[in-house]
This record gives C-alpha cells, sequence and structure tokens, in this order.
C-alpha cells in the first residue's frame, strides 16, 4: 500500500492538478488571517469551512489526474480494484492530514489570534478540520469522472452540495416540519461548523457529538464507496 | 490420468453497455504455456474480452473462472505519456507489484536493454513516441513474471526490431509456462505465436481454430449442422481433428454451425452431433482453410 500511495502522490504532484485547489485554499487562509487579531475558535470554523471545500476540490482534482489507461494498469499490478480504491482514499486522506495540520499551526506560529489558543482549542481544531476535510474527500468520491462522466455536471452537483452543507442549518429552519427528516441525509458541515464557532460554551459531549455525527456520515459514503468500486467496470474511458 | 486445469477460463460471458451487446456468450479456456490470438475488426469485442480476462471488467451474464493467485501482466491499448521517466515508472509499477528491490531492478535493467530503451531511461515520457511508449506498455506488463499475459495490439507502433525481440521474448516466455491471450491485425505475430485463434465478430466469437498448422491450406471437411447447445459446440472444439467453428444464423434454420475440421476426423464429428442430438444439414470437403 505504501508503494501505491508513493506513487499516486508523485503521479499527482507531477500532474500539476493539485496546484488549483492548494493554492485557492492557502490564498483563502492568509486573506483571512491578513489582519490581526482574530478570535480563536471562530476563525478555525471559518478555516475548516475552508478545508471542506478545498479538500472537496482537491479530492475531484486527484481522483481524476490520472489517465483512465494507467489507472488499469495499476490495477492489475494491485491485482484489486478495492486496494486502489483504498490507496487512493488514504493518500487523500495524507493530504487532508497535512493541510490540517498546516491550517491550525499556522495562525499559532504566526500570532494571529487574540488570545493563547490552549491545547483543547487546538485539539478539536485539528479534529474538526480534519473531519471537514475528509467529508470533503468523500463527497468528491462519487463525482470523479468514472462516476459522473461530463466534468461540468460533477462541478456543478459539487457546488450545489457545498452550498447546501454550509447552509444545512439555516435550510433546516426554513423547511416545514415534516420535511426536516431530509436534513439529515445532508453532509453535517454545518453542525460541524457551529460546534467549532461555538466550543468555547459548549460541552465537551455536545461538541464530540458532532464529530461523531460527522464522522459516520463519512465513514458510511468511504465504506459504501469502496463496495461498489470492487463492482463498477474500470474501462479506458 | 492427469487432467490439465484451465488458467482462465469464460463460460458464455455477455457484456452489455447501454443494452448494447457488445460481447455475446463468449466461451474459451486458456491452458498454462499456450498462445491465443484474437482477431476481428474494430469494435468486435477484442478489448473488452480482454478487459475482462484482466479482472478490469464484469461481465453481465456467464462466467469467469480463474485459478486462485493467477498473475497477470496486462499491456492495454493506448499507453498514455507519462509525467515520469521510464526508471521511475517502471519502479513504481513494480513495487506495487510487491517485486522485491533487488529482482526488480534487475528486471528493469533488463528489459529496458531488450527492448533498446536503456538510453532513455532517465527521460521524461511524455515526449516519448507511439512506439517507445508501447515499448513501456510491454515491459510493465512483463515486470512481475505472469503466469498470464494479456497483450492489446502489442505490436502497435513497434519497429522490425523490436517486433521481432518481442515475437522472441513471447516464445520463451510461453516456453515457461505463461499463457498468452493477444489482440492482433497483423498475420506475421499470429503466424509466430498462435496456436489456438479467436475470430471475434460483432461481439461474436465466430470461429476457434486450434493450431497453427491448420492456419495453413490443407484439406478439409466442412460440416454444417444445427441444433447444437453452447456447451456441445464447446465440446466439439476440444476433440481430436478440430479445426475451427463459426457460428451461422439463417433465417429459415436458425442459429447453426459451421465446422471445419481434418477429414480423418469426419466421421466422429458426425457422430458426435448425431449423439449430441443435433441435426446435419451438409458436409463437404474443402481444399483449404484458414483464419
Amino acid at each position: 500500500m505504501m508503494a501505491l500511495i508513493a506513487y499516486l502522490l508523485r503521479s499527482y504532484t507531477r500532474s500539476q492538478r493539485y496546484f488549483a485547489p492548494f493554492t485557492g485554499l492557502v490564498i483563502a487562509v492568509l486573506v483571512l488571517y491578513s489582519y490581526k487579531p482574530n478570535p480563536v475558535m471562530n476563525s478555525y470554523a471559518a478555516t475548516a469551512v475552508l478545508l471542506f471545500i478545498g479538500c472537496a476540490w482537491m479530492g475531484l482534482s486527484f481522483l481524476n489526474h490520472e489517465h483512465s489507461v494507467q489507472t488499469q494498469i495499476t490495477i492489475v499490478h494491485l491485482r484489486s480494484a478495492r486496494k486502489y480504491t483504498a490507496g487512493r482514499l488514504l493518500t487523500l486522506a495524507l493530504l487532508t492530514w497535512l493541510l490540517d495540520l498546516l491550517i491550525v499551526v499556522y495562525p499559532l506560529v504566526s500570532d494571529r489570534f487574540d488570545e493563547p489558543a490552549g491545547g483543547y482549542r487546538i485539539l478539536i481544531a485539528l479534529a474538526g478540520h480534519g473531519l471537514l476535510g475528509m467529508i470533503g474527500v468523500a463527497i468528491a468520491l462519487y463525482l470523479q469522472a468514472s462516476w459522473v462522466k461530463k466534468s461540468s455536471h460533477a462541478v456543478g452537483i459539487l457546488l450545489a452540495i457545498i452550498a447546501i452543507s454550509i447552509g444545512a442549518t439555516k435550510i433546516s429552519s426554513l423547511l416545514p416540519a415534516q420535511w426536516l427528516m431530509l436534513t439529515l441525509l445532508l453532509p453535517p458541515v454545518s453542525p460541524v461548523m457551529d460546534a467549532l464557532m461555538n466550543a468555547d460554551t459548549l460541552l465537551v459531549s455536545g461538541v464530540l457529538l458532532s464529530f461523531i455525527h460527522i464522522f459516520l456520515y463519512t465513514a458510511v459514503l468511504v465504506a459504501l464507496h469502496i463496495y461498489l468500486s470492487g463492482r463498477k467496470d474500470n474501462n479506458k474511458n | 490420468m492427469s487432467v490439465r486445469v484451465p488458467l482462465i477460463e469464460l463460460k458464455q460471458a455477455s457484456k452489455l453497455y447501454g443494452g448494447q451487446r457488445v460481447l455475446d456468450e463468449v466461451s474459451m479456456s486458456i491452458e498454462q504455456g499456450t498462445a491465443t490470438a484474437l482477431i476481428g475488426r474494430n469494435g468486435s469485442g477484442k478489448s473488452t474480452l480482454l478487459s475482462i480476462l484482466a479482472g478490469l471488467i464484469h461481465t453481465s451474464s456467464g462466467r469467469l473462472i480463474r485459478q486462485p493467485n493467477v498473475i497477470i501482466g496486462y499491456a492495454p491499448e493506448m499507453f498514455p505519456g507519462l509525467k515520469v521517466t521510464p526508471e521511475q515508472y517502471l519502479r513504481s509499477m513494480g513495487r506495487i507489484s510487491g517485486l522485491a528491490a533487488g529482482e526488480l531492478e534487475h528486471r528493469i535493467q533488463e528489459l529496458l536493454a531488450g527492448f533498446y530503451l536503456e538510453q532513455f531511461r532517465h527521460e521524461i515520457m511524455m515526449n516519448f513516441s507511439k512506439g517507445m511508449l508501447q515499448k513501456i506498455n510491454l515491459i510493465q506488463a512483463l515486470l512481475v513474471s505472469p503466469a498470464l499475459l494479456l497483450l492489446d495490439e502489442p505490436l502497435s507502433g513497434l519497429d522490425l526490431p523490436a517486433i521481432d525481440q518481442l515475437i522472441a521474448l513471447l516464445r520463451e516466455l510461453q516456453k515457461e509456462g505463461t499463457a498468452i491471450i493477444f489482440s492482433a491485425h497483423e498475420p506475421q505475430m499470429v503466424e509466430a505465436l498462435a496456436d489456438q485463434v479467436l475470430v471475434l465478430q460483432a461481439g461474436k466469437m465466430i470461429r476457434n481454430i486450434k493450431g497453427t498448422e491448420n492456419l495453413w491450406v490443407k484439406p478439409t471437411t466442412y460440416i454444417y449442422c444445427t441444433g447444437l447447445s453452447s456447451s456441445e459446440q464447446m465440446e466439439l472444439t476440444d476433440r481430436p481433428g478440430f479445426i475451427s467453428l463459426n457460428i451461422i444464423m439463417d433465417a429459415d434454420r436458425g442459429e447453426g454451425v459451421g465446422l471445419t475440421v481434418q477429414p480423418e476426423a469426419t466421421d466422429d464429428f458426425l457422430r458426435q452431433v448425431l449423439g449430441a442430438g443435433g441435426s446435419i444439414v451438409s458436409v463437404e470437403p474443402q481444399g483449404e482453410s484458414g483464419i
């Protein structure tokens, strides 16, 4: 698996498709911290949402970077399409974790906050960023070129999902009571965003509950994708 | 008596894309150390068949039976120009396959030299010619000595010395027990390697020719019969004296089978067809056989 991850990282960086999502994310974070001081958890909530968007974008560009013929060759060498999918996910998890670390550490080392962050808040921020990043990746899994043929459709659907996920709390307050159950199907991005923003006043259990919710949601998306990838054809186009 | 277990077997495999049948009830059995040529026009289903055998595409119906842990080498058509050097690429593929470092370096060295690519090992592949890319494609398929080698149009873009080199290498592998299945338009490779030729037309396997000697001009007998099931037709292809089989669609009689057999085996085939409940429509001596 290490060999596959090393190969995918090399092939992704050589493709230069990483450039746009990475640069976009870095610019957004730098702009956000361009003035100081900033409130700790409000800033972390904002950068976590930026990471969610950035990881969804990075996920899509990563999953589409390899030529379909080369994907076939890699799967044959690996002897399993599911292992290949798992390897791609682990590579994306590694990239997400790196970005998570950079985004959480940057304001600390550049002294952008109005007060010391403290261990608890840093821990919550690391977990929140990681979870929002991974749900972005999990959504991108279903929109890659081998699943959604037209890239314009994939980008459109991704943008719609991002917008709905971020605005889910507002959307559910506008929906009639009988439709509220439907909001459970939405990616639970806004509850984590709220938990991060209010981490200073919320009970630990409240924060953890929102983290468990998004973790389970992501786990279901990922597990279903790995299962389906073993049943899917790996065509040349 | 020892029973030879096929390395890989397809039983009445069909593949549909959006309701369109691109492979239609194809059956085949591949044993160790054999070379099978798939021939047919563009769109006849050769690449789909190879992808199914590689485990990349699932059949819509029918079965694929593969011996456990069969190591497959696969060289698809249209290998892309990548932004890495041959050495980096082959090292990655070898590691993914699980080859030990020392063995991998030796194989890369040996194969790059064998395909005259030694001097390009540190150059980015993006600007390689079609032939050079095809060589890299073949090398990656040969990195881990495969038990089953699947090659889709392997001669595409290759120069003459490389063709000779490839054929010699494949013969060597075949002797060592590797089963080779390749699609080709060039008779040169079919004649040099194949001991079985499967002819595909619009997704159907219309002929199954066994033995290279049967590709040449010789007297044969052509038997036209009807009323045989697919499995009974398959049984005929394993009998001594069998040369080729093609499916014939007749508006009056329905699906029929055209069998080309060696003259001395004619009686045996007639008995077999009648014994299986089939009906003989015609028997004709012929002056030649071939693809």
